[in-house]
């Protein structure tokens, strides 16, 4: 699980504070504080976006799955799709959506990996949509870190 | 103690004859082992050195045997890499294993994330990494120190035992579904690789940060063995070539070449041919390979307190980049199948 915004400041803040060895003294620490920084940078952009790639993304989840308990893409799985589409983010904090993620993700690997194997042409159309949202998620997530000039 | 104190004292019973360790400092990079440079200076003289010591949490968990083991059995057959000079399993001398080999100065790694880092440089270094590549991959790994201790499946296996190996390792870290990496898993495992031509060493790690160059347009020494073993040569080939460490250009493999050359060098040096079928293979499985490092980054992130910014960076910044890299490919896999 990637570290969320807040843990990467704690963690940074825990760094910084940390008196260096000896042996760590000098480019270590430089080199350890350039990448602090990297990663403020990153975590500038988690706290700007990270609740709303975490919302969107479990919408995305649920809707696939209202679609596919209606469409019956996977019987055995159709009341745990349901129950699932249902679902709502009442609580918005990271850990609460991530909670939720992952549910939403477990069962998006069970129903993929159907769709997959199964040979039937309908379930290649399913699989392409899978895999768009499965895209856009990674799109949305994905960070922007500014190229550094070489030294 | 100090380390360097305890450093000295090891020096000083193997050698034989008192040795006392100048310029302890640590060097950034190489997470899977703390990476000291120092110099022993001893009655003989100075020498210019360097410390591999197991880290008490490391990004993945490698053999430290088998990366000393890689650097004996490359740098005796000219390919440039430091020189290994003293390997120790045991954890008294200094609290856990490392390893000891000679330091090269006045030489420079670039960042993955610099732009251009080469510069007019690019295309000597580029000639002279995937050529290289293809020494690496070109003698037989029972010959040589490295077989003593790395993995090494039977030629039909090898691309299943490297996905079985990751798999085992995303299983064992995975604290977050990862959809796409389970999915390139299942792509990969439907539709194995044709075998290789020949089993080589692999080195694990192959790409642009990974080698130190003169400033000069010369490569000096290619380091971090950490994850070599014995596979598909190809392994190596497409993990140099992932996007991830292309230094933002999209014309050229690790910031260096266009493809179609850098391919060229290392067919010419390695004497094989580049099968594409297994090679597309090879490059999912780069991305999934990546990816688990990268969870596995997150997960010792969270259990080493959160106080190493290198498995931050790496578990957010590295793993998000290569779950998409997973998902153009799968796509592209989709495209091409339909």
């Amino acid at each position: 699980m990637n570290p969320t915004g807040p843990e990467i400041l704690n963690g940074a803040f825990l760094t910084l504070v940390s008196p260096p060895t000896p042996e760590t003294e000098g480019v270590f620490s430089a080199g350890k504080a350039a990448v602090i920084g990297l990663l403020c940078v990153l975590a500038a952009q988690e706290m700007e976006r990270g609740v709303k790639v975490r919302a969107e993304e479990n919408a995305a989840m649920r809707a696939l799955f209202a679609r596919a308990a209606q469409e019956a893409w996977h019987p055995a799985l159709g009341e745990r799709l349901k129950g699932l589409a249902a679902g709502q983010d009442e609580d918005l904090a990271l850990s609460a959506l991530d909670a939720a993620n992952a549910q939403l993700r477990r069962t998006l690997i069970d129903l993929q990996d159907h769709i997959e194997r199964d040979p039937a042409p309908v379930s290649r159309g399913r699989e392409r949509t899978i895999l768009d949202l499965l895209r856009a998620g990674a799109e949305a997530r994905s960070l922007d870190l500014h190229p550094l000039a070489a030294s | 103690m100090s380390l360097g104190e305890a450093l000295g004292l090891y020096l000083t019973r193997v050698w034989g004859h008192p040795v006392t360790v100048e310029h302890l400092s640590r060097i950034p990079g190489g997470a899977s082992r703390e990476t000291y440079g120092f110099d022993a200076v001893d009655p003989k003289g100075r020498r210019r050195l360097i410390l591999r010591r197991d880290p008490p949490a490391s990004l993945i968990d490698t053999d430290r045997r088998v990366e000393f083991l890689a650097y004996a059995s490359f740098h005796p057959r000219g390919v440039p890499t430091p020189e290994p000079v003293i390997l120790e399993e045991g954890s008294d001398a200094l609290d856990r294993p490392f390893f000891i080999m000679t330091r090269i100065d006045d030489a420079a790694a670039a960042s993955p994330f610099t732009l251009d880092p080469y510069g007019a440089h690019a295309h000597d270094l580029g000639r002279q990494f995937f050529s290289i590549l293809g020494q690496i991959a070109a003698p037989d790994p029972a010959s040589l120190p490295i077989a003593a201790a790395a993995r090494a499946p039977d030629v039909g296996v090898c691309g299943l035992s490297e996905l079985d190996h990751w798999e085992r390792e995303l299983d064992k870290d995975e604290l977050h579904p990862t959809p796409l990496g389970r999915a390139a898993i299942r792509r990969l495992r439907r539709r194995p690789p044709p075998p290789p031509h020949k089993r080589s060493v692999v080195h694990g790690d192959y790409r642009s940060g990974n080698f130190l160059h003169d400033g000069q347009g010369r490569i000096v020494a290619i380091l971090d063995w950490e994850m070599a073993h014995i596979g598909d040569p190809l392994e190596d080939l497409a993990w140099a070539m992932d996007p991830l460490w292309g230094h933002f250009d999209s014309d050229r493999v690790a910031g260096l070449l266009p493809e179609v050359q850098a391919r060229a060098h290392w067919e010419q040096a390695s004497g094989l041919k580049v099968d594409e079928e297994a090679l597309d293979w090879w490059r999912l499985f780069s991305a999934l390979k990546g990816l688990v490092i990268w969870v596995s980054a997150g997960k010792e992130f969270r259990e080493g307190g959160g106080i190493d910014p290198v498995l931050a960076f790496s578990s957010l910044y590295c793993g998000r980049r290569h779950e998409l890299i997973i998902a153009e490919r799968l796509e592209a896999a989709l495209e091409a199948a339909a």
